[in-house]
């Protein structure tokens, strides 16, 4: 999902939903890996476990890189044309310009110190290996980790392939005693915990756990589908069941099973204990792109034996099974397939003459979404709208894509395109959004409503981006097409583009007729969010043809139309307007105030570009209060992010003359010092900058975290590792915490892995460094 | 050399305002990977010639390919955005 739902903190990778067994050999191994290479790759079979040794070595990197450790899936992307972008979103990079995406983003990581995550590698191979090399020749201090089922093929690459987890040997059987030590089991007791908390390992049991283990080949995923029989199955059961299966697969030859098809065996006998219905729903889930919700799963799942009220109970029988993952993010629940089981899903389909009108309805659902979230853009539910077109991005790409590759779809594509045009200026997508665009105008060339709308759309991309020339034709087919069609609204889009390119030529007169026109036409069509979007541009004209009280006036009316729908995106875009005209005409108090509401606004959207300009705005405000200082570091905080926008004070150049005489004067005033505070402005995340422009006060203290918070340990882990440093033994924290002695142990283990730590004594100190105030503790032997 | 063969040639053309010098040889080196990549896979793609215009800030490459769709493919694959393949004629040109 692109970067613009996630705080400017210095990295993104996920929570673990799980508890991450043993590995610790693995995790030091690619660590060691990450400090000799700058690229490594985690290799080896679907299931095997390379994402979750990826998450864990990140999140153990985090502090090591002072930009971030950054996670990006590429699961769900299926063209390779917009895989820069998709990074760059990920790194809440959003280049509006026309600038070749992937110097772009290896200039933007040129002076980062960052680990990038591309996981999912291998449909985009080839892709993900140009753009590592690029990024890793023009950054020297950024590493990348990649997960594939193949190494991307680069000099300097170093591989690791991912092991299974640990199982015993051969026909022999460890002690239940010496068991810990096999990550397998270690793996499988606490899945098993998780679905049956009475679940332990006793002499009664434990030879079926290590013989299913063994079955499974130690295979994580294997073992998390198997685990969760228990809830209906005993151990022996299980394994009676898998040994059945296997006998089939190999005629009678146990062990004989290439690993790769044991964990096809072991998918399959997960189908094969669904319901029919189950199985069903399964298929059809695996239409889904990245995550999904229950509204989704209903309308596009639905049909045939399952009805929309069914798949409420099945879904939660299948996230009970394993086959679905549910995240709970912010009080909502998204569901999700791991791409092997999602694959599997797909194989399932094929089989299926429905998959057509499957993969129509799930275009038909995510055009919806749009249809509706256009309509509603304009009105107080705009952040949520723009939220949840976030959460749907890979599924709207691939409705997208559905439409541009099945026959007969084009026009389909092109309006749903078309709609998104808001969402892809406010997210940064420009050039996501000029691709779809293009590739649906060249197979839509029939003279419809939908292709002259696409044409403005496309043209808006394209002005934004500065690349006049493509934007040129496209606005005058738009217009003749509008003609030709009597379609007032593509005409009216026509005119305004028209303007908005007469205005980046330095055309201003010719560009204040034609914006005028444009919001004439918008009104006598009663497109508001038209006629607000061209008086943005509209005010900024006529405040550069020096009619400022004029543009002041437009100004006050756009803003009264926001005011009057809830209309708050192009209200931060109005608001700097009116900052704008305020300073030129001298009011600094006025622009200051202007500045920061429109920031303030910016701020809800995440909107960059935005926020650039109000920063930019405040830091002229403050040189004019003679704050200069504090100008000098606005000025370095506003250029960092006009780097990762494109350029300074992008789309508006005419404005670069306040800018530069901004700059200068400073300078001169602040001589040596201005270097410094400048250098501090650039420093700042984008939070920080936002707060240091609207002088809002530095937030609380922190309360000292908890021990699970301050750490990845979950709270029963955290509370183990306070026993553990009051000396207890595994016997005595049982004891005291009532669990199984095996459950503490492996507790203990899990501490020592998620913290790197080897003994005892270091968990003690660990504990001691984050609860100073407690009592004072006996470490451990 | 395949496409040479059959005397499939194809023109891209970028005009590049904001971009540099510096970005056109990492652009270049990108699309050789690419090539070779794609050579690997069986659908080969090679480019014959590449000629920066500085004044311009134009970039023109020369390719010889099956199909217009391998050159977009191979672009796609570099991460090159590219609106326009065009088949070429290549003219010999006299060495008198």
């Amino acid at each position: 999902m692109p970067a613009s739902t996630t705080a400017h903190r210095a990295g993104n990778v996920p929570a673990e939903l799980t508890t991450f067994i043993g590995r610790r050999r693995e995790v030091a191994e690619v660590r060691r890996l990450l400090t000799a290479s700058r690229l490594v790759t985690l290799t080896g079979v679907g299931g095997a476990g390379k994402t979750r040794l990826s998450l864990r070595v990140a999140s153990e990197l985090e502090r090591a890189f002072p930009d971030g450790v950054w996670f990006v899936e590429l699961a769900a992307l299926e063209d390779q044309a917009v895989l820069t972008q998709t990074v760059a979103s990920a790194l809440g990079v959003h280049d509006r310009t026309a600038r070749w995406p992937a110097p772009a983003l290896a200039k933007y990581l040129a002076d980062k110190k960052l680990l990038l995550v591309l996981d999912n590698c291998e449909h985009l191979r080839n892709a993900c290996a140009i753009l590592a090399d690029t990024v890793l020749r023009a950054a020297p201090d950024v590493r990348v980790l990649a997960t594939s089922r193949q190494a991307l093929g680069l000099t300097g690459e170093h591989t690791f392939q991912v092991p299974t987890l640990s199982v015993p040997d051969g026909d022999g059987m460890p002690p239940l005693d010496a068991l810990e030590q096999y990550e397998a089991v270690t793996m499988f007791v606490d899945r098993a915990v998780a679905v049956q908390p009475e679940f332990a390992l006793t002499q009664e049991n434990f030879e079926a756990v290590v013989r299913v283990c063994q079955r499974l080949e130690g295979i994580p995923l294997a073992i998390e589908l198997t685990a969760v029989r228990l809830r209906a199955l005993a151990v022996a059961e299980v394994l009676e069941r898998l040994d059945d299966r296997y006998g089939l697969l190999t005629a009678g030859s146990p062990g004989a099973l290439p690993r790769h098809q044991t964990l096809r065996a072991l998918i399959d006998w997960s189908s094969s204990l669904c319901s029919e219905d189950e199985r069903t729903l399964w298929a059809r889930l695996s239409v889904f792109a990245g995550e999904f919700d229950l509204a989704a799963a209903e309308v596009v799942c639905a049909g045939g034996d399952i009805r929309r009220n069914d798949v409420l109970d099945l879904l939660a029988s299948l996230v009970d099974k394993s086959i679905v993952i549910a995240e709970h993010p912010a009080g909502r629940v998204r569901y999700r397939l791991l791409e092997t089981i999602r694959q599997y899903g797909q194989d399932l389909l094929r089989d299926d003459r429905e998959e057509l009108a499957l993969r129509q309805r799930h275009r038909d659902y995510y055009a919806d979404l749009v249809e509706k979230a256009c309509a509603g853009w304009l009105g107080p539910e705009q952040e949520q709208w723009l939220q949840h077109l976030l959460r749907a991005h890979s599924n709207l790409r691939a409705g997208l894509e559905f439409c541009l590759t099945e026959p007969g779809q084009a026009e389909t594509g092109l309006r749903m395109a078309s709609e998104l045009w808001f969402y892809y200026i406010a997210t940064g997508l420009t050039s996501e959004g000029r691709r779809w665009l293009e590739r649906g105008l060249e197979l839509g060339a029939d003279p419809t409503v939908w292709r002259a709308r696409a044409l403005w759309v496309c043209s808006y991309l394209c002005v934004i981006q500065e690349d006049l020339a493509a934007a040129r034709p496209m606005i005058r087919e738009c217009r003749d097409r509008a003609e030709d069609l009597d379609e007032p609204y593509a005409a009216a889009w026509a005119g305004q583009l028209a303007g908005m390119v007469a205005m980046s030529e330095g055309e201003l007169t010719r560009s204040r007729d034609h914006l005028q026109d444009a919001v004439h036409r918008h009104e006598a069509n009663q497109d508001w969010i038209g006629v607000l979007d061209a008086s943005f541009y509209l005010v900024a004209v006529t405040a550069l043809l020096n009619e400022l009280h004029r543009a002041g006036e437009l100004c006050e009316e756009a803003l009264v139309l926001c005011d009057s729908h809830g209309e708050r995106w192009l209200k931060s875009y109005l608001r700097w307007d009116l900052g704008l005209v305020a300073w030129q005409l001298g009011d600094m108090g006025r622009a200051a105030e202007s500045g920061r509401d429109g920031l303030r606004l910016a701020r809800e959207f995440n909107e960059q570009w935005a926020i650039a300009f109000g920063i930019e705005l405040l830091a002229w405000t403050a040189h004019a209060a003679d704050r200069h200082v504090r100008a000098a570091a606005l000025l370095g905080a506003a250029d960092r992010i006009w780097r990762r926008v494109g350029a300074p004070l992008f789309g508006m150049r005419h404005l670069n003359s306040y800018h530069d005489d901004c700059k200068e004067q400073l300078q001169s005033l602040l001589g040596e010092s201005f270097d410094a505070q400048f250098r501090k402005g650039v420093a700042m995340t984008i939070d920080h900058a936002i707060a240091f422009a609207l002088e809002e006060p530095e937030a609380a203290p922190q309360q000292r975290a908890t021990l699970h918070e301050a750490s990845s340990l979950t709270p029963r882990e955290g509370e183990v590792a306070d026993l553990v440093a009051q000396g207890l033994s595994n016997r005595a924290i049982a004891s005291r915490l009532v669990i199984a002695q095996r459950t503490a142990e492996a507790h203990v283990e899990h501490i020592l892995s998620k913290l790197g730590f080897t003994s005892r004594a270091q968990i003690a100190a660990w504990v001691a460094e984050h609860h100073p105030h407690e009592p004072d503790t006996v470490a451990p032997a | 050399m395949a496409g040479e063969a059959e005397g499939r040639f194809f023109l891209v053309d970028w005009v590049l305002p904001t971009t540099s010098m510096s970005d056109v040889k990492a652009a270049q080196h990108a699309l050789e990977e690419a090539s070779r990549r794609m050579v690997s896979e069986g659908e080969p793609v090679r480019c014959l010639r590449s000629t920066y215009l500085p004044r311009q800030q134009r970039w023109i490459c020369l390719f010889a390919a099956d199909s217009a769709e391998s050159v977009r493919k191979t672009h796609e694959m570099a991460q090159i955005p590219v609106r326009h393949v065009e088949e070429a004629v290549e003219l010999p040109v006299s060495r008198s």
